[in-house]
């Protein structure tokens, strides 16, 4: 496996090209332009490789793994990813609004976001069991994670000039899960387990097949490019990004949770069994001890924003480019993502760019892509946002992998 | 022609890494430790034995008490009524008669209800039917009422009125009724109030023409049956015959079959064996044989008292139908008149008894004056206090549990100390083993504690125990897991040990608190 991954990484290093998320800025004066585009990631800013491995890969979690990882952690530990899949597609012959400055745009994608927070006292409970932390306050408060998965359908306008573009999405929910805890706290004592534990969350009622059609909504995106010139005569762009600005309702059979008990459990009492004429039918609950309540009905959320402010490189510049942004996605666990670095094309089919990132749901990252251009007909990208993580289990903290087609024609 | 090669290899790098990512090879497993209650109880004797079973005796300590019938039959055994249908035809007396509106005629009947040696003389019916069918060949509309004079219910004398068409010997008129019978009290001494077993009915037969006249032969014979169905009695008298019960039948006690060791060492036994009789009638009773049976060990003990091989003349019951009281023939037993110690501590687990019941054993000397009450029966009853004054010496007992593993699941157990705890009131020790069979009944693996439960200390002046505290763990190791899941039976064997091996007492207020909990290492799997 570490082979294959150095192996990738080299070929990244050869081949590759810039990241779907920062494109390079390109001018073309071509009608048609169809980009086809994977973005995936995931990572976090405590948990190693080598740990999620074994949730990704399988394998045994032993003593020394379980704490290392555990030597690491702070108060929360956050794990995330992204996965999109997807086809765009501009034509200048179309014009919306019988104007020729504009462009048709239309995208379709397939969306996979994941973003968890996870207490410390929570990894220790479920890795390491109760019984290292008896008589001690397990606190759980803030623990939340969620899962959405769900398919884009855009219409949207472009300016054939900056680029700058809307699209209005159709967005149809595949699954999801939910949840959320407030306060939360657990006492294992010899005898007894107590919880206090106050919290929420939803689900889909199905995870399959894998287009759920669970849910509907729309969404609209927003790019904006800002063009300017230096007084040496230098461009540059600015792209300011608005995505995922809409909703989603989860139809009427989502399953709805809500808990907000204190449940102490101390084993069963045997005198509610002996010598009674009903101990046959008592059975120990323990969702009605937690005070669980749940139903079935609908669910509104907003769709999670993501909002990005980054200069660009342009394509058909060569030499350096400085690059750098910020990226937020509105989630309780996602940290403001920054990032700056350098482009740098040393003749005109080919660029490479680094870059040293730090937020999201991981740490310090550096990242590579690498272009491959034949002007106005065609480029091929392939990046990393991680590449330390991409080589190495034992100080990686995820993986990234970024690759793109663009055809103009 | 090189980015076309570049490409290509490109395409598969990115495939062979996708499909890595999305093939899991293995599950992700990790081992946990967690400590989690199991149980916990504060067991009185009440907990143990129903509070009806529980007495405090003068002596301030308990006695387990029994009031409880052992042996009895009721009106089943006595008295029957079987089905019967009651078949009669009428005619007239003459070749032939002219029916005018006004007519009718009259006819009556003593009808036999064959019970064998049975003679009642009046029943009252708790439930039952009477389905009557009538035909009539008469060519002209009738009316036809059947009145039985001895049979009454609280709305009156039983009377049925019923209309039939014209009909002809080829084609007879018919009507058929179902008759709830429930509540009837029915008179067996006939028309005449002398006989019994015999049931009077009044015909009476009229025109239910309004103004045409017919003409009726002595052919035309109108046919009515009562058939009388699942009848049964809630008062009965009369003379119930005279019959004699006897047997000597085996009585299992299953639950002293599980005594496997041991001995017990009793103290005082106090009984009392009625025979109640619920009929106003004569019996005898005689126990003739009464012999424990221990199979384990092959000890046979026959238990002795004064009474046994004797005749006992068993009175009537006294009162009338709604106040009669069952009569009493008490048989006090106890270790002073009988060797029932050594019977009990004998732990029989089966008993012989001989016995020989007599009803009306001379014949009908009452004149019929047998008589069975609401619910009234013949029985046995047992009102026995066993003072719990006792020792036990390693007393034994095995018990047999059908056992079905539960799917854990992606929880698979790995090793487990199971701890007990507790604060022993009780001055009884216990030792506890527990064996896995696998589904050939072969034993497989065996669970022991690592220690016994300790008696409470006793105090023999005072009969006072001060509970000992104590811990008793069960190791159980991934061998037993495994084995655990081949397992289809358990036998678990527990031996108790009074304090000192010596006789004990026990108060009202002992108690065995305990609470079990575990520390059990899981490997997860997902």
């Amino acid at each position: 496996m570490k082979q294959l991954l150095l192996l990738f990484c080299l070929c990244v290093g050869l081949v590759g090209f810039s990241q779907e998320f920062s494109p390079a800025f390109t001018s073309t004066t071509s009608t048609n332009i169809l980009r086809i585009s994977s973005f995936n990631y995931y990572s976090s800013n405590r948990f190693s490789n080598e740990l999620m491995d074994k949730f990704i890969f399988g394998g045994y979690i032993d003593d020394a793994l379980k704490t290392s990882t555990d030597n690491r952690l702070k108060n929360f530990s956050a794990i995330g990813g992204e996965s999109e899949q997807k086809i765009e597609y501009w034509n200048n012959n179309i014009h919306p609004f019988r104007d020729e400055n504009y462009g048709f745009l239309f995208s379709l994608s397939d969306n996979h976001f994941i973003s968890s927070t996870i207490p410390t006292d929570l990894y220790r409970v479920a890795l390491f069991g109760n019984e290292p932390y008896l008589d001690k306050t397990l606190d759980f408060s803030y623990t939340g994670g969620v899962y959405q998965h769900y398919q884009k359908i855009g219409f949207g306008v472009y300016d054939n000039t900056t680029f700058s573009s809307l699209t209005l999405n159709y967005v149809s929910g595949s699954k999801t899960v939910e949840g959320r805890l407030g306060t939360t706290s657990m006492v294992s004592e010899l005898d007894s387990v107590l919880l206090n534990i106050y919290g929420g969350g939803f689900r889909s009622d199905k995870f399959y097949p894998y287009f759920g059609l669970q849910g509907n909504g729309i969404s609209a995106d927003l790019s904006y490019n800002y063009m300017f010139e230096t007084k040496n005569a230098r461009r540059h762009v600015f792209n300011l990004r608005l995505s995922n600005v809409g909703f989603m309702l989860w139809n009427k059979n989502t399953h709805n949770y809500s808990i907000d008990s204190s449940a102490s459990y101390s084993g069963f009492d045997v005198q509610d069994f002996l010598n009674r004429e009903d101990a046959g039918a008592k059975t120990y609950n323990f969702e009605d001890t937690l005070g669980i309540s749940s139903n079935q009905g609908s669910v509104f959320i907003a769709m999670p924003i993501e909002f990005v402010l980054q200069k660009l490189p342009i394509s058909d510049l060569t030499g350096f480019q400085v690059i750098g942004g910020i990226k937020t996605i509105l989630t309780p666990n996602y940290f403001p993502y920054m990032f700056g670095g350098v482009y740098y094309s040393p003749i005109k089919n080919f660029a490479a760019s680094t870059r040293i990132s730090y937020g999201g749901f991981a740490g310090v990252r550096w990242g590579l892509d690498f272009t491959y251009i034949i002007q106005d007909k065609f480029n091929v990208s392939l990046s990393t946002f991680d590449l330390i993580g991409n080589l190495s289990s034992k100080i990686g903290h995820g993986r990234s992998l970024n690759f793109s087609l663009q055809f103009l024609f | 022609m090189k980015d076309m090669m570049k490409l290509k290899t490109l395409a598969k790098l990115i495939m062979v890494v996708a499909f890595l990512a999305s093939c899991k090879k293995e599950p992700t497993t990790w081992d946990a430790d967690w400590s989690a209650p199991i149980a916990h109880g504060h067991l009185t004797i009440n907990d143990m034995i129903p509070v009806n079973y529980l007495e405090t005796n003068s002596d301030g300590y308990l006695s387990l008490v029994i009031h409880e019938s052992i042996f009895e039959f009721s009106l089943d055994t006595l008295i029957k009524l079987p089905d019967t249908t009651i078949v009669e035809k009428t005619a007239i007396g003459i070749p032939s008669i002219e029916v005018t509106p006004l007519f009718s005629l009259t006819d009556d009947y003593d009808q036999g209800y064959e019970l064998g040696d049975i003679q009642l003389k009046r029943v009252i019916i708790e439930s039952g039917q009477a389905l009557t069918t009538i035909k009539s060949p008469w060519p002209g509309k009738t009316k036809i009422t059947f009145t039985f004079p001895e049979v009454t219910s609280p709305s009156g004398v039983f009377e049925r009125v019923y209309y039939l068409d014209a009909g002809s010997i080829a084609s007879p008129a018919m009507v058929s009724d179902i008759i709830n019978m429930a509540e009837y009290d029915m008179d067996l001494r006939g028309v005449d109030a002398i006989d019994y077993n015999t049931i009077g009915i009044k015909v009476l037969i009229q025109s239910n023409e309004a103004t045409d006249n017919y003409i009726v032969t002595n052919a035309d014979s109108i046919a009515f049956s009562f058939e009388f169905k699942d009848m049964i009695p809630h008062y009965a008298k009369g003379y119930f015959g005279q019959y004699t019960f006897s047997d000597t039948m085996g009585v299992s006690l299953a639950p002293m079959k599980k005594i496997i060791g041991g001995s017990v060492d009793l103290d005082s036994i106090n009984l009392k064996l009625t025979i109640k009789n619920g009929f106003n009638l004569v019996a005898q009773a005689q126990i003739s044989k009464m012999t424990g049976i221990n199979t384990r060990t092959s000890n046979l003990i026959e238990l002795d008292f004064a009474e046994k091989g004797s005749i006992l003349n068993i009175n009537p019951a006294s009162g009338g139908l709604y106040d009669y009281v069952p009569s009493e023939y008490p048989l006090i037993l106890n270790n002073s008149n009988t060797n029932m110690l050594a019977f009990l501590e004998n732990l029989s687990d089966s008993i012989l008894v001989g016995y020989q019941l007599k009803i009306n054993p001379f014949g009908n000397i009452t004149g019929g004056s047998d008589e069975y009450f609401p619910n009234s029966k013949m029985e046995l009853f047992l009102d026995g206090e066993f003072p719990l004054n006792f020792g036990a010496n390693d007393l034994t007992i095995a018990d047999t549990l059908d056992i079905d593993w539960i799917e854990t699941g992606s929880l698979t157990p790995q090793e487990a100390l199971v701890y007990l705890d507790y604060a022993n009131g009780f001055p009884i020790g216990a030792t506890a083993k527990f064996y896995l069979l696998d589904e050939t009944n072969t034993v497989i693996d065996s669970i022991v504690g690592s220690s016994p439960i300790l008696p409470g200390n006793y105090f023999s002046d005072s009969y006072v125990t001060n509970p000992q505290t104590g811990a008793v763990q069960f190791a159980l190791t991934e061998r037993h897991f495994t084995h655990l899941e081949q397992t289809k039976r358990m036998i678990l064997h527990v031996s108790f040990k009074t304090y000192d091996s010596d006789k004990i007492k026990i108060m009202p207020e002992t108690a065995f608190d305990f609470k079990l909990r575990s520390n059990l290492q899981i490997r997860i799997s997902i």
